[in-house]
């Protein structure tokens, strides 16, 4: 293998950062797999001392006169367990005192290991199943939810105004959410539809270190999607949102629609009038904000605002509390970057704590508006007798919301 | 007569080998940052940053650094702030008059040594001793990380070891070279001397050290808060 072909992902932007990392250990703070699981690999700046130690020789002199590569393939081998125990959060980019993007590097240790073959063997299955079903979880059954709905989805209408854009986990894992979400579509008066033949986003490919896959993959969704000449695309899930909105230009795939996430979408329609809440709940409400969509995608205030139509106005900071670690600076749920296939235990012991922090601010729900938070969470809370509700934000708009808007 | 060999030794002949090995260092460097640029010449989607870009900057260099109670170093506050205290008192130290006299000396003409003729004001060697106590602090801490299994023992390089005591001794010999001006007078330019010696070897060495982090943090500091502008969270 050519030097180029191993080096591909990795921006110069990115070598210079690898260079700035002074090794003083502010990301361990940060990083929930460390502090829940303290095993010296789960340190994010000894991966990237990994991946200094890695590609060093290619990125040399010799590696200028040779293109042959000489990334050190033992090495490589040994740092495929701490490449996957990583949630792929960010926090340790926001708790980087210089602000190194480590996330995104770790992205591209994934992709060398993945290109020489090293993934976990949990994941193995999962890149099966990419490939061949183009979901990271079963073969069949994506249109599944459809069927258990009382009202018909135009499915695959062109020069729609919305596309819902249903994604592998609210399709497949918690179909709740989708049909939450086309209920919300539909009351709206939403001129909208869903595509029968939608592959995954690509998050998962990049999560697994396939980067080729995920260029495809956006590729393929988005030519699509511009088949349907829809103006508008919406999701209910933060990785989708994450791909279409950063990692899809990144990966030099441009679209000409425009992507929301659905609660920018119910801030707007409950903004307009075309939704009406019914009930108010009563019931002290906390919002986690996930990775992909706060510190990775910028959607932090619409969530909320939308929350703040759904509580008693007159006493909505008694309603809707904050965790300690919010926004920007959110604390993971554990289920990210398919953590829970490596190490369903550490994925729980995470969620754990965020529920402890719910729990302690006094929170009866805990909304999320990720599909993967709320899977994460409701395990955790059944495993460890929680006393908590468990919400995605479009169950709890779509259980409140007037049917007479 | 041994003090004019010394004089020409610390500011004629050693600059100019202290530059030529930090060029050749940054040089070195930067054909590393060409390589890759040859493998992906795209810089990091710059294209989508598109919110705030100034405010992000200002950011990434001003409120990034203050503690954040709700996220960075929690629960090692004390490192925080000595940390980020003690590249403050850098920067104040590296603009001190001394410094810039030397500095502006050594521009005109070689043979010089201005420090001498200056004597530090009090505020000096206040910024000094906070600059001597934040190093040992950090020195300490990535010790006693090492020898108690913590995180830094697995990502610390022996080059960590051989940065912070050299800036410590950069530091100390700054320090005692600001008080020779007055209390021991005599020694003053053996001081002075020996000050410079250990800067110059401290340039020497930052090209292939992590002091190279205070030229690349600007990069990664301006890449860092666009992103964060563009993502709105500014």
């Amino acid at each position: 293998m050519t030097t180029e072909n191993f080096l591909r992902e990795l921006k110069t932007s990115q070598i210079i950062e690898l260079e700035t990392c002074v090794r003083c250990g502010a990301c361990s703070e940060v990083c929930p797999v460390y502090e829940q699981d303290k095993s010296i690999i789960a340190v994010p700046a000894l991966k990237l001392q990994e991946l200094r130690k890695i590609i060093g020789k290619d990125v040399s002199i010799m590696g200028l006169i040779s293109p042959a590569s000489k990334v050190d393939l033992k090495e490589l081998r040994k740092a495929a367990e701490a490449a996957y125990l990583c949630t792929l959060c960010g926090r340790c980019w926001i708790g980087c005192i210089i602000g190194i993007r480590n996330r995104e590097l770790r992205e591209v240790l994934r992709s060398m290991i993945y290109r020489a073959g090293y993934i976990p063997k949990p994941l193995k299955d999962v890149d099966e199943l990419l490939l061949k079903y183009k979901n990271p979880y079963k073969p069949s059954g994506r249109l599944e939810w459809i069927r258990e709905l009382d009202f018909q989805i135009p499915v695959n209408a062109r020069g729609a105004n919305i596309l819902y854009f249903v994604g592998c986990t609210s399709a497949i894992r918690d179909p709740n959410i989708a049909k939450s979400t086309a209920y919300i579509l539909r009351s709206a008066g939403e001129n909208w539809t869903i595509m029968d033949n939608e592959w995954c986003c690509g998050s998962a490919w990049i999560a697994l270190g396939n980067m080729d896959a995920a260029k495809n993959f956006a590729e393929r969704n988005v030519k699509e999607i511009e088949s349907l000449n829809v103006e508008k695309v919406v999701v209910s899930c933060a990785e989708c949102y994450r791909m279409f909105k950063w990692e899809y230009p990144e990966l030099n795939v441009n679209y000409n629609f425009e992507v929301l996430h659905i609660s920018e979408l119910i801030n707007k329609y409950l903004n307009e009038g075309r939704l009406k809440i019914g009930k108010r709940i009563t019931e002290r409400i906390t919002y986690h904000d996930p990775c992909s969509l706060s510190r990775l995608g910028g959607i932090i205030n619409e969530p909320r605002n939308v929350l703040r139509q759904i509580i008693p106005k007159e006493v909505d900071f008694h309603y809707l509390v904050e965790m300690p670690e919010n926004k920007m600076n959110t604390y993971c749920c554990g289920g990210g970057a398919f953590l829970e296939f490596i190490h369903p235990e550490l994925t729980l012991k995470i969620a754990e704590h965020r529920l402890n922090q719910a729990n302690r601010i006094g929170a009866e729900i805990l909304v999320s508006s990720c599909p993967i938070c709320k899977i994460t969470f409701t395990n955790a809370t059944n495993k460890f007798n929680k006393n908590i509700k468990i919400y995605d934000i479009v169950e709890l708009v779509a259980r409140n919301i007037s049917t007479n808007p | 007569m041994f003090e004019g060999q010394i004089i020409t030794f610390t500011n004629t002949m050693l600059p100019l080998i202290t530059i030529f090995i930090f060029i050749y260092g940054v040089a070195l460097r930067s054909l590393r940052w060409f390589m890759v640029w040859k493998a992906s010449p795209i810089l990091g989607g710059l294209k989508s940053y598109k919110g705030r870009r100034l405010k992000g900057i200002l950011n990434s260099f001003i409120l990034d650094h203050l503690p954040s109670y709700s996220l960075a170093a929690k629960k090692d506050m004390a490192f925080y702030i000595i940390g980020v205290g003690m590249h403050i008192v850098f920067i104040a130290l590296l603009l001190s008059k001394a410094h810039i006299d030397t500095m502006l000396a050594l521009l005109k003409q070689y043979i010089a040594v201005p420090t001498i003729l200056y004597v530090p004001k009090p505020f000096t060697h206040i910024l000094s001793i906070m600059f001597i106590s934040c190093l040992t602090l950090m020195l300490i801490r990535r010790v006693y990380q090492y020898v108690t299994d913590k995180p830094l023992r697995a990502i610390s390089s022996t080059g960590d070891f051989i940065a912070v005591p050299l800036l410590l001794i950069v530091g100390v010999t700054g320090f005692i070279a600001a008080l020779s001006s007055q209390l021991f007078t005599d020694y003053r330019l053996y001081m002075v001397a020996s000050h410079l010696v250990v800067v110059q070897v401290f340039i020497m060495y930052t090209p292939f050290s992590k002091f190279f982090h205070g030229i690349t943090s600007v990069i990664v500091m301006v890449l860092s808060g666009l992103k964060k502008a563009a993502l709105g969270g500014v």
